[in-house]
Parts: structure tokens; sequence; C-alpha cells
């Protein structure tokens, strides 16, 4: 549950040229190419990169498209189809046939006890913690981006106390306080004696969760901002008597566009796993709603006698996350040639 | 060095005071009634309830409380009829009707062997990887040490866990089922009991030791001093270790103290996936039970645990780099 | 306002689920096909009360038995209680056999497998007068606390004093509210504000206790085997702390105690064999760990490695997804225990929300007992039940009112068919359930079944901590909940007229299905009265399926059983079916 640090990912700043100043410097400007398009150009260039984004961009089309995946596939993920079909589980409730229980209709197999689809389990399990984890990650992005910005621009004491504060966070036990605090984040919406709906859990998770997520690129973007404050073209901007908001937007901001990219794509799939982590642990999501961490909850329990079902979740998630990574350590080579692999 | 270590603990102790009061807080100024909480579902009477406030001082105002709590941490406090609770004073745990430190120094050794363990067997797999890689620069070892550390990274300690139970536990059966013994009690049962867990847990970090490592030995030999070194004709082999890994050692520590917090957390992971009994089983009780006290304290101990690891980290990196003593 | 709770359950880690059914879910095959035990499950005919003769100490000895050794327990949760005056889930209560005493208890035969209730500390299992209002125990020689203190009927006394305290909330109430009346609290506040007068419990001199009820009540010698039934040494009572190391009366005593992680027990040399007619001090000393999960328990024990092999667990199932290994592997049948509990897995309907008695029938048509009980384990955990008596109590039988049994998997058309005669399709069916993965799976089956019987069932979750007492709420809003009872001892009047008898509707009364019918309450009054207890127990019975056939107040579900193994080094082992856990008094080591 490592969220990215700045360790991984600090490099020299990279100047992309901003829209007041010193367009059309660079060399490569005679080439008539923008930094965007050496960019892509490069990206190309990088196979691992390019089937890591294939891979990557296939799970989100699933999570946006899984009601008419599972139409087309004929399964819901909400019917027990173990009990509507006793034929399918065995007594002890496992399912019959071999790698539990895959078959033409259920192509993943089927889950034990009740009989869910597991297929349509993960394609909708994908959609949910995809989706929260992005809320989490845009969430904590923000905080971070304006915190780590607004640090090291106005500097002095409310630098100081910001990064106290993320040290304070910082060293809290994560894991610890997303148990502990959930529950009383969610009883601060719903009174316990009242249904809770799921918008409300997923709000609250989001909130913890981006309460402790946004330090590591709060920091980096601190140090960055801090050493570009320095540099000449802003100094020239401050006293050509642009405002405050102008130099953070338009001189700021351009050079520290692909930190932020690239910070992002390294967050995403650690939200995702923490996500599914907290609702493994039973503070998360809770059933009916398909989860990634639910599923490895249910699994778990039949890890003995059903190995294939914990493979399941267990292989997809792993894919996912090392396409993610690799992807994002493609991208940020793309946007930064002098990174060190 | 003192200096610097005084200073880093009046910041620490500033950041632990700033943390109860944020905490604690968050806990008790909530539209929930503590006493009610603590109070026995199925034979809560008005009497009981008014027992449980007078002896947890619940009828004073919340700042009064708070001062009692945050004393009672340091000196102790007494509490009516549950009689004097020493320092460090948790408060009590009506749930398990036992005061919230002896449940914590109960649970906390398990923890920490697990989170030290586990840290030792991440570091000492991620630094040695990460030097053969740089030693073996390109060629397909580099690679698959790389490729290894990756798909770790990428995994679960929740999908590892169950996976190795299966495989080593119940097929090959090399190893008993894990289990904590306490290290005074019987250190080799110690080991093996924790060896599984230990393992499991350091796959997920590994990764990122492996290339920081593996880049910074590179970035070392390629130095002025140490190519200096190698002119002068000194071995091969002593250059990587008096020279090379001291330099890159610095770094990874910085890292690794800020690792802390989540060498911790999947500790409490590790602790679920193989059901031994931490700080972690002791959470998710409290939060089963709706246990505030028992929660907060278990949150405040922890933290504040690694606070102070912290700063033994930083006062290790004094040590390995000098620079830092001066700023 | 209670917080509310997340349902962390941790994969492989077990989180103790707090219900009425302490022992409920587990299991094994058939009724007892994997026992070596003589009795078949739920033979209630193998019970009987026992004479004087039967009470008098010492134990027969079991063929075969050894002395020494360290015997070992796995319990996949703490122990709530060890002070014998909370203790009353049967958890517990078998812990308790190890250390503590009563005026009577249950002797289990581990060769025959016959219960008999017989005199404990008493000489006997007590005698009645005033046709049951008033109750004489008289205690045996020899009887001493683990200090060397002799045992006094004074300190018998001072037990049931110390139940009218506050803090006391656990154990059973039977003997403070026979004698104080159901505000007992009330009436007296517990031994620090005086004696209880002789008019309700006389000690007319040391050996004798005289309890004086405000009822008649001819079962007060099962009531009597209660663990808070027992003797307290006053000096030595610490209120609430007691709890962490009681004093022993029995063949054991608390060595060390470490809350929810282990206990040890030692030989108590203070325990005279000849005052003990069903307890053994074979085994030198107890081990127990606490908060195992159940699949480590059950793979544990299953192994056998090391300490293991000696190792047994009291009063849980072996993990569900386990089972099937269990019983696939012969060479585990000998040390394999299938046996039935006293606990009856019914779906109580709201009687006062679904007061159409067709709708009562439909449901009970559509009900997919087959896939429930599937969804619980198997026919490990429990058999599909017929009606509301367990085999474990006498007088039952195996009958089908309602074609439960006949019908396992129900029958939507017909159910629907009901409910279109009746013009009430689509009928709206709220059903609350507890929010642990398992009952949620229950739930989602049910839901599912019915929905497709013509019905609109929807599921509602209730916190697991406190679900016995919102759906015991007179007015709670869920139309169908499933409840488990427990007869505290084998007779049939612990069962109907607590679940059953509508003038006992209120708030927190067992009477889940808030069923009222005037004639049936009358039925119960008379069949009380019968003082043969054969045949009451048959009467019981019979009144049992009569109400089901004509109202329908509730759902049969399962036939609890309680399915596991233990070590291969242990002998002795007996199961107790009046408690539906094992009876460690007469366990030995082989090797």
């Amino acid at each position: 549950m490592t969220t990215p640090t700045e360790d991984t990912t600090e490099t020299e700043p990279v100047l992309v040229a901003s829209a007041t100043g010193d367009a059309g410097n660079k060399p490569n400007a005679l080439q008539g190419r923008t930094p965007g398009q050496i960019a892509w150009s490069r990206f190309k260039r990088n196979r691992i990169g390019v089937i890591c984004a294939g891979i990557v961009i296939l799970y989100i089309l699933v999570a946006i498209f899984a009601p008419v995946i599972t139409g087309l596939y004929g399964q819901s993920p909400y019917i027990p189809y173990g009990t509507r079909d006793m034929s399918l589980l065995d007594d002890s409730g496992l399912p019959i046939g071999a790698n539990g229980g895959m078959s033409a209709a259920h192509w993943l197999g089927i889950t034990p006890d009740a009989g869910y689809d597991i297929f349509a389990k993960l394609v909708y399990g994908i959609r949910t913690s995809l989706g929260i984890g992005l809320l989490i990650t845009i969430a904590s992005a923000i905080v971070g981006i304006v915190l780590g910005v607004a640090q090291g621009y106005i500097g002095g004491r409310f630098d100081y106390f910001v990064g106290r504060f993320t040290d304070l966070l910082l060293g809290l036990p994560t894991q610890l306080f997303f148990i502990a605090f959930t529950p009383i984040v969610e009883n601060w919406f719903v009174p316990a004696d009242r249904a809770m709906p799921v918008y409300m859990r997923v709000l609250s998770v989001v909130l913890v969760q981006a309460f402790l997520g946004w330090m590591a690129t709060a920091r980096l973007l601190r140090g960055m901002s801090l050493s570009l404050r320095e540099r000449e073209y802003v100094e020239a901007a401050k006293i050509s008597g642009a405002s405050s908001w102008r130099i953070i937007f338009k001189e700021l901001m351009p050079n520290l566009a692909t930190t932020i990219l690239v910070q992002v794509t390294l967050l995403l799939p650690t939200m995702v796993t923490a996500e599914a982590g907290l609702s493994f642990l039973g503070v998360g999501m809770v059933d009916p709603t398909p989860d990634w961490g639910l599923m490895f909850q249910d699994a778990t329990r039949h890890y003995q006698d059903d190995l294939t079902y914990l493979m399941v979740p267990g292989i997809s998630l792993m894919i996912f996350a090392v396409a993610f990574n690799l992807f994002g350590d493609s991208v940020r080579d793309a946007l930064d040639p002098k990174t060190i692999r | 060095m003192l200096r610097f270590l005084i200073r880093r603990a009046l910041g620490a102790i500033v950041i632990i005071l700033l943390l109860i009061c944020l905490t604690y807080f968050a806990f008790f100024s909530l539209a929930v009634d503590p006493a009610q909480l603590a109070c026995p579902p199925k034979s809560c009477t008005p009497e009981l309830l008014a027992q449980i406030r007078s002896n947890m001082h619940l009828n004073l105002p919340i700042y009064q409380q708070f001062w009692n709590y945050l004393s009672g941490l340091f000196v102790g406090q007494d509490l009516g009829q549950l009689g004097h609770c020493a320092a460090p004073c948790f408060g009590y745990s009506y749930n398990s009707q036992r005061f919230v430190w002896d449940e914590i120094s109960a649970n906390y050794p398990a923890t920490f062997v697990l989170a030290i363990g586990g840290a030792v067997v991440f570091l000492a797999i991620g630094v040695g990887l990460g030097m053969l890689s740089a030693w073996k620069q390109g060629t397909m070892l580099d690679r698959v040490a790389s490729s290894i550390s990756l798909i770790g990274q990428s995994t679960q300690i929740y999908f590892v866990g169950p996976l190795a139970m299966a495989l080593f536990v119940y097929n090959l059966q090399w190893l008993g089922i894990p289990k904590y013994v306490p290290f005074t009690q019987d250190p080799v049962g110690c080991f093996t009991g924790m060896l599984l867990p230990w393992l499991v847990m350091s796959i997920i970090f590994w990764a990122n030791y492996t290339r920081q490592v593996r880049s910074l030995m590179l970035e070392q030999l390629s130095e002025d001093h140490i190519r200096a070194a190698r002119a002068k004709g000194m071995s091969n082999r002593y250059v990587w270790w008096r020279y090379a890994l001291r330099g890159a050692m610095a770094p990874i520590i910085t890292i690794f103290g800020i690792d802390l917090g989540s060498v911790f957390s999947g500790a409490i992971i590790t602790e679920y996936t193989f059901s031994i009994q931490g700080l972690g089983f002791l959470a998710v009780k409290s939060v089963n039970n709706a246990d505030l006290y028992l929660e907060l304290g278990v949150l405040i101990f922890s933290s504040v645990a690694i606070l102070l690891f912290n700063i033994v980290v930083d006062a290790a990196y004094a040590l390995l780099d000098p620079r830092v003593r001066l700023a | 306002m209670r917080l509310r709770k997340a349902a962390l359950v941790p994969a492989l880690v077990a989180v103790s689920a707090l219900t009425l059914t302490a022992c409920g879910g587990g299991g094994g095959k058939t009724a007892g096909s994997g026992s070596n035990k003589g009795a078949t499950a739920g033979a209630a005919q193998s019970f009987s009360v026992g004479n004087k003769a039967d009470s008098t100490g010492p134990a027969k000895d079991v063929p075969g038995a050894k002395k020494g050794g360290t015997a070992f327990d796995i319990e996949t949760t703490g122990f709530d209680y060890l002070d014998p005056s909370q203790q009353y889930v049967n958890q517990l209560q078998a812990v308790g056999m190890l250390y503590s005493r009563q005026l009577t208890n249950y002797k289990t035969d581990p060769v025959t497998g016959k219960v008999t209730l017989v005199g404990d500390l008493a000489t006997d299992t007590g005698t009645l007068a005033d046709g049951g209002k008033t109750w004489t125990w008289t205690l045996k020689d020899g009887l001493k606390f683990e200090d060397g203190t002799p045992i006094t009927s004074k300190d018998v006394k001072y037990a049931i004093e110390r139940l009218y305290q506050d803090y006391q909330t656990n154990g059973a109430t039977y003997f403070p509210t026979w004698l104080s009346g159901a505000g007992y609290r009330d009436v007296y506040k517990g031994p620090q504000t005086g004696e209880l007068p002789d008019s309700v419990i006389g000690t007319p001199d040391a050996k004798t206790i005289v309890f004086h009820f405000q009822q008649a009540h001819t079962d007060a010698n099962f009531a009597a085997a209660e663990p808070d039934i027992t003797a307290i040494e006053r000096s030595k009572d610490t209120g609430p702390q007691y709890n962490s190391h009681p004093v022993s009366i029995g063949p054991y005593k608390i060595a060390d105690y470490q809350p929810d992680k282990s206990l040890t027990l030692v030989k108590n040399d203070q325990w005279d064999p000849n005052t003990d007619p069903l307890r053994h001090q074979y085994v030198d000393k107890w081990q127990f760990q606490l908060n195992v999960s159940s699949q480590q328990m059950t793979q544990r024990l299953m192994n056998g490695s090391g300490d293991d092999k000696n190792a047994m667990n009291l009063a849980n199932n072996a993990d569900p997804s386990l089972i099937k290994q269990i019983q696939d592997d012969t060479s585990m049948a000998p040390r394999t225990i299938s046996q039935y509990t006293p606990f009856v897995d019914t779906f109580d309907i709201n009687d006062t929300r679904v007061k159409d008695v067709n709708v009562r029938k439909a449901l009970v048509a559509a009900f997919p007992a087959a896939q429930i009980q599937r969804l619980l384990g198997g026919s490990a955990t429990g058999d599909i039940a017929g009606n509301l008596i367990s085999p474990t109590i006498a007088g039952w039988q195996d009958s089908d009112p309602l074609g439960i049994k006949a019908n396992k998997a129900g029958d939507p058309a017909k159910a629907k068919k009901i409910l279109t005669d009746a013009n009430q399709l689509n009928y709206h069916i709220e059903v609350g359930y507890a929010n642990t993965p398992k009952w949620e799976g229950v739930a989602n089956a049910l839901v599912d079944a019915l929905n497709q019987a013509g019905f609109k069932a929807e599921k509602k979750e209730i916190d697991a901590t406190s679900y016995y007492s919102v759906i015991g709420k007179k007015d709670n809003q869920f139309d169908m909940y499933r409840t488990g009872w427990g007869a505290d001892w084998p007779q049939g009047d612990t069962v109907i007229p607590p679940t059953l008898d509508g003038r006992l509707i209120a708030d927190g009364a067992t009477n889940y299905s808030h069923y009222n019918n005037d004639a049936m309450n009358k039925e119960m009054d008379t069949i009380s009265a019968i003082t043969d207890q054969t045949q009451a127990a048959s009467q019981w019975m019979s009144l049992a399926d009569k109400i089901l056939t004509t109202d329908v107040p509730k759902i049969p579900l399962e036939y609890d059983k309680f399915f596991n193994v233990y070590g291969a080094g242990l002998g002795g082992v007996a199961y107790n079916p009046v408690l539906g856990c094992i009876d460690p008094s007469s366990v030995y080591l082989k090797g």
C-alpha cells in the first residue's frame, strides 16, 4: 500500500516552453514539433509501454462498459445461480466441475456457496474499484497540487506549517487509520440505525483515503515549485508585474504538468489496490456491490478447497498493477528524457 | 549530533501532541455518546450508564476530558470504581474489561516482530537484488531481477499469503502453520513461525529498493572519487563495498524512513492474512465492538511508535552522512 | 445510539460472532456417521435423570484411561467470561466443567454416550415440595475451595445473591427470576446490601440449602445445572475483576490466564474425587490457546502434528471449507464427532405484519430449505428440520407437518398459486438479516426464491451484535427473520412456551413471531400441569406440530449439528448433546 514517494519520481524539472516566456528557444522548434509530439514519438518507440497502454485502456473500457459486457455475456453479477440451480454446486457448496465450475455459460466458474458468476462479478468489480480509485486519485491529486504549489510559491510560515502537517500525516499508520476512521466518517453522514446508501459509503472511503493520499504529491510539487520560483523567467514575470495567479498558472503550472501527469498515473494503481485492500478488510464496500477487494475476501475463505476462485481476482489485479506501473514508467520516460533507467 | 537529535525529538513531541488532539476530538466530539457505546447492549441499565459516565469522567466538559486523557498518558489517572490506571493510561475497555494499555502491551510484540523481521528481510533481498543487478548490469540476470521485483510490487499480501500457505504449508508441508511465539520464550520457534509471514510481507517492498539500489550504485560508480580510487589500483571489490555501497546507503535509509508507515500497514494486513494476534487484531476487535478507547489507544500507540522509529532512522542517517548534522 | 459497525471479517481470521446460538453452524455427514460414539445423533432416549447412587463419587473410571500429560485445546474465540456467574453459552459451560461445579450437572459417559442429570455439589438432583415451589439440596461432605476452605451452603447462597448485582449481566436468570420475580434487581441489590432473607433462600445448616420460588417450577433440578448455580468464596470475590481468576472448586485451577490469548489450568489438590460423580483428573495440565482462526483450528486438529495431537476444541464446528476433506478421509472417522445440538434454526414470520395465513402458507411453499442448508454448510452443519423440536429433546419425532422435508427446494409454482388464489400476488416481504457474510448469503437466496414465487421481497441488514434486540422489538419493521432457539434443558417446556406463548409478547421477549392463539395458549397451560414427564414430552411434540399446521407462525429450517475432529492422542472425549458441545471432564492422553 505504498504511495509513490518523491524519490521514485523526483527528476530535474523539464522546462516546457511557456506561453509568455521563452517559446521557440529550443533547438527542436526548428523541426516544427511541439514537446508533446516529441514525447509521443518517443512513447511509440517503447514497445512495452505501448502494450501496457493497451492493457490499461482495456481495463478502463471494461470498467466503463461493464453493463454492456455482462449484457452480451448473458449473466448478472447479482444472481445466485447456485441456489436457482441446485446441480451447480455440491452438498458442501463447492462448484461442481473442473476449475471452479468453468463452463460455456460461466467462463470463469462460479463462486462457492451461492454460485455467483465470477466473470460477471469481476467485470463489475473492476468497475467499482477502478471508479473509486479514480475518485480518490483525483481528490488527492487536487489537494496535493494546491497545497504543494502554494507551499513552494508562498513559502515562509505557510510552508512550514503545512510541511509539519504533512509530516504528521505521513507518520500515521495508514491502514489502522483507515480501519478506525472509515466507520466514524460513515457515522458522520448517516446515523447508525439507518441504512447506508452506496454513494455514502463511496464518499466516506474517498474522503478517508484522500485525506492520507495527497502528501507525496504535495511534497514533490513543493520541491519543484520552490526551485522554479528562483528561475529567471519567473523573476522576470514578477518584475514585469504579473499577479501571483498568473505566475502560478501561466509560468509554474506548464512546467509542473508532466510531473503531475506522471504522479497521477502512478497514484491510480496504488489507490485502486488500497481501495481493494479496505474492502478486503471489511471497511470499504459491502455486498452485494461487486468489488475487487470483496472478491478477495470471499475467495480467501475458500482458498483451501477452491483455489481457482482466488486466482481470478489475484491475477487480474496483478496484471492491472504491472501494466499500470510500466505504463507510468514509460509515460515518464517519454516526457522526461533525462530519467536514468 | 546531539543537537540534531534533540531538535528532532522536540519536533516529534509537538507532532505527537497534535496527533493525540486531532484523533481524540475526531473520536469524542461526535454526536455519539461514548458511555452508551461502552454499555453492554443486552443489559444496559441507567445506573450502569451513570456509573460508566462517572468512572470515565464523561460528565466533564470535553476539553477537560481531553486534559484528563492527555495527562493520564504520562502520569496515569483515577477511574472511579475501576481503580487507578497507571501511566501510560489509555483509558478502560469496557468490552474486554481491562485497561487499554494491558491490551496493547499484550499485543504489540507480535506486530513489532512481524514489522521488524519483515523489514530486515525486504532490505536484505531488495539491496541484494539491487546490487546484483548493478553488478551484472544489462545481463539476463539484471532483467530477471527487475521483473521479479516488478511483479512482487504489483501483487497483494492477501493474494500471495493464501497461495504461499496452500503451497508451503499444506501441499509441500515444509513449514508449520505460521504462529507468533515470543522471541524470549522460544527463539527458534519465533523464527520458524514467522518466516512465511516475513517473506510474504517483504514481497511488496522489494521492488522499490532493488530499483533504487541499482541506480544509486551505478551513479556512485561513475563518480569521480570512485574512478580515482580505481585508477589508484584499488580492487574492484574494495571499491564496491567501501565506497559505492556506503554512498548508496544514505538515500536508502531515507526511503526506509518514509516507508516505515507502509511497513506497519503491511504488517497489519499480514497479521490478518496469517491470523497472528497483534495490533491489527486489536484494531479490528475494537472497531467491531465500537470500543472507542481501545481504538484510540491502538491508533495513538502505533503512531507514536512509528514516529520514534523515524527518529532512530534519522539518527542512523546522520551517522552515515555527516552533512546532515550541520544542516 | 450505536456506532455502525464495520463487518470486519478478514479472510483468514475468525472474529467471533455473537449470537444466541453460541454453537450454531459447522458440521458433519448424516447423523452420527462419522462418530465412534455409541449414541446415535439426537437420541433423546439416552438422557435420564439420575438418582442418589448416580450422584455419588468417585466417577467410574474410563476403560483404558491413563494419568498424566498435558491436554491442549484450540478455541476460535476468547473466553468471554471465566466467572461462573457470568457463564451461559455452551463453550463457557464446557470450560467451566474443569474448574467450577454446580448444584446439579450432566454426567456424560464417553463410552455409551449416555447423559444423566446428577447431583454435583449436592448429594442428589434435589427434593421438591409444594408441587415445585420449594426445592432443597444437601451438599456433599469434603467439598473445598482451591485454598482449602470448606464449602458451605452459605457459599452457594452467596453465589445466587451475587447474581442480583448490576454488573452480572450474562448468566442464566432462572433462579433470581423464580425467587424474586422478573424485576429481581429492584427487589435486592446484591450481597453488599445484606443477605436475602431465609424466606427466599434458607440455609438451616452448613450442608442444606432451601429455595422458596414464587411459583412452582418442577424443572428446577435442570436449572440448578446452569453454570451460575455454584459456590463462590465471598472473601475472594473482587466483583467484576473476579472474572480474571475465579476460585476453583473442580479438579483443575487457573494457573495463568491471558485474556484472548491463553489459559493454563493445573491440578487442584483440594478437589476430592470421592465427592465428584462425573469428573476425572487424568491429565496434569490443560493448555488452551484462544483466538485461533477457524481454518487454522480445523487444520491443526486434522494434521495433529506435535502438541496438536493431544488437542481438541470445545464447541465450534470444523471450518466449512474443510468439512469435505474430513468427511472424505476415513482415517479421521474415529476421531470425528457428528451429533445434534439442542439448537433448531427457524425463519420466523412476523405475525403482526403478515396477518393473512395464506401468505404465510405461500412463504412455506416457496421456502428454499435445501439451498439455505447448503449455504449454512451442507448436511454436515445441520439436517433440514421438519418441525420445531430438536432431536436432542425428549419426545422428538421426525415429523414434517408443513411438507418442508418433502419439498426441500421450494415450489415457486405452488406458492404463486396460493398467492394468486388469495389475491395477494406481489405481496411485499422485508427479510431482516444479521450483517455477516453467512446470513447475508442466506438472505440473498431467500429473497431470490421468494421473488421467483410471486412475492416482492427485499432484504434489510441488521447489526449482527444487536440482532436479537432489534428483531425482539414488538413493532420491528421486518416480515421474516431467522432465529435459533436452543433449549436450556431437554424438555419440551423450554421450547414451546418461550417461543410461541402469545401472552409473552413484549419488547425483548423470545416469541419472535408474535404468535398469539388463545386455544393454543390454553393447551400449553394444560400440558405444563402434567407431572408425568414422558407424557408431557409427547404432548409438547404434537402441540408444536398442530401450531405449525394451523397457523404457520414460523418455518423450521435446520436441526443444528456439531461436527469436528479432535487429536488422535486424546481419549475419553465425550459429547454432551444437552449443551451441544464436548464435555472435557473425562479426557485423558492415550500415549
